[in-house]
């Protein structure tokens, strides 16, 4: 009774320890979006880099350089990299990608969209200190 | 059956209470989780997802801790504390580990008492720790599935924040993981410690866990 109740409570620890059960599935899927962005983002394709967004992301990009995400989306400081490692919690991710940056992703409807893209961290304990982002929500 | 059922009473009925309580708690905890997702304008998750999620087991594993370490602690620290009038005292001539003879073990045992009680040596050693024993690994298996579990809820936070995620020891520094825990242990020592003293001048009538109402207020390790 007792051996059962600690291999419950074992598993139940090894399940919650990633994001919560079936992590790998989600850590897969918000790399792939982290991919696509960058993909698009190296062939100039302004719609498929911001396709790749979250909703508000869009809107607050739109809204810094007054012109469609499509458009505004180049001229923003980000360059493709490559994704080097990607942690996932609940409905959040971060991927940290080859240049020393950092991505930020939240699931929605739809899937895992970037919600943050070309952030540093601002200097301090980055555990205490948002990151300076490029573009977020 | 009536009778099976009327001789299990008291674990049924608190059986029934904690599946009632756990569902209700899944169902407000999920609607209260997509509440703050909405206010992050982010999408809700499902039923299922939410109870396969850190979030709900760092908030239903930080209340079984706490109640398990209040339970260990009154079982162990009763063997050896008293309070005079309080029938959750022993009498305050019996502290400590009491003789052989009194807990019938080795040779004092019975026919009838358990065969770990009887045989002597190691096994009658942890039989007689047993429940302390027991208690005390489900409260750190509970309390460790809390720390885990409880890092995931909080790193989950921290991104949707633009913060970097912690690893398991920070988090055992953070003050979410001490908030967590010591709201739940400062109540369920207030809860324990007031029924050890209330129960000196209040009664219950028919209650093990009171004096007869007639007893009087000094009397120790009294039931009724």
């Amino acid at each position: 009774m007792l051996r059962r109740a600690l291999l419950l409570m074992a598993a139940a620890a090894l399940c919650l320890s990633a994001t919560g059960c079936g992590g790998g599935a989600d850590r897969a899927q918000a790399r792939a979006t982290t991919e696509r962005f960058f993909a698009a983002l190296q062939r100039h394709d302004g719609s498929g880099a911001c396709a790749q967004l979250s909703k508000d992301t869009r809107a607050s990009i739109e809204s810094q350089v007054s012109k469609p995400c499509a458009d505004a989306i180049g001229s923003l400081s980000l360059k493709p990299e490559r994704v080097m490692s990607v942690q996932v919690f609940i409905t959040n991710a971060k991927a940290d990608v080859s240049g020393g940056e950092s991505v930020f992703l939240d699931r929605d409807k739809e899937g895992w969209r970037v919600s943050a893209v070309g952030c540093k961290p601002q200097g301090g304990t980055p555990t205490n200190i948002p990151f300076d982002c490029e573009a977020q929500a | 059956m009536s009778t099976r059922l009327r001789n299990n009473g008291l674990g049924l009925f608190f059986g029934g209470l904690f599946l009632l309580a756990v569902v209700g708690e899944a169902l407000v905890g999920h609607s209260d989780y997509n509440h703050v997702q909405a206010a992050h304008h982010s999408d809700g998750i499902s039923l299922a997802r939410y109870l396969t999620s850190s979030s709900f087991g760092a908030d239903l594993l930080e209340n079984w801790q706490s109640e398990y370490l209040q339970f260990t602690l009154y079982i162990l620290s009763t063997v050896w504390l008293l309070q005079r009038g309080s029938p959750e005292s022993k009498p305050l001539d019996q502290a400590g580990g009491e003789s052989d003879e009194a807990q019938l073990i080795g040779s004092h045992a019975r026919k009838n008492s358990p065969l770990w009680a009887r045989v002597g040596g190691l096994r009658t050693r942890l039989y007689s720790n047993s429940l302390v024993i027991v208690m005390t690994a489900i409260w750190l298996g509970s309390w460790g599935v809390q720390a885990v579990a409880g890092r995931v809820s909080y790193n989950a936070n921290q991104l949707s924040h633009q913060e970097a995620a912690v690893n398991l020891g920070q988090y055992l520094g953070t003050s979410d993981f001490w908030n967590r825990t010591l709201q739940n242990w400062q109540s369920e020592l207030l809860a324990v410690g007031s029924m050890a003293v209330l129960s000196i001048y209040l009664r219950q009538r028919g209650s093990p866990e009171s004096k007869p109402v007639g007893s009087p207020h000094d009397a120790t390790g009294v039931t009724g």
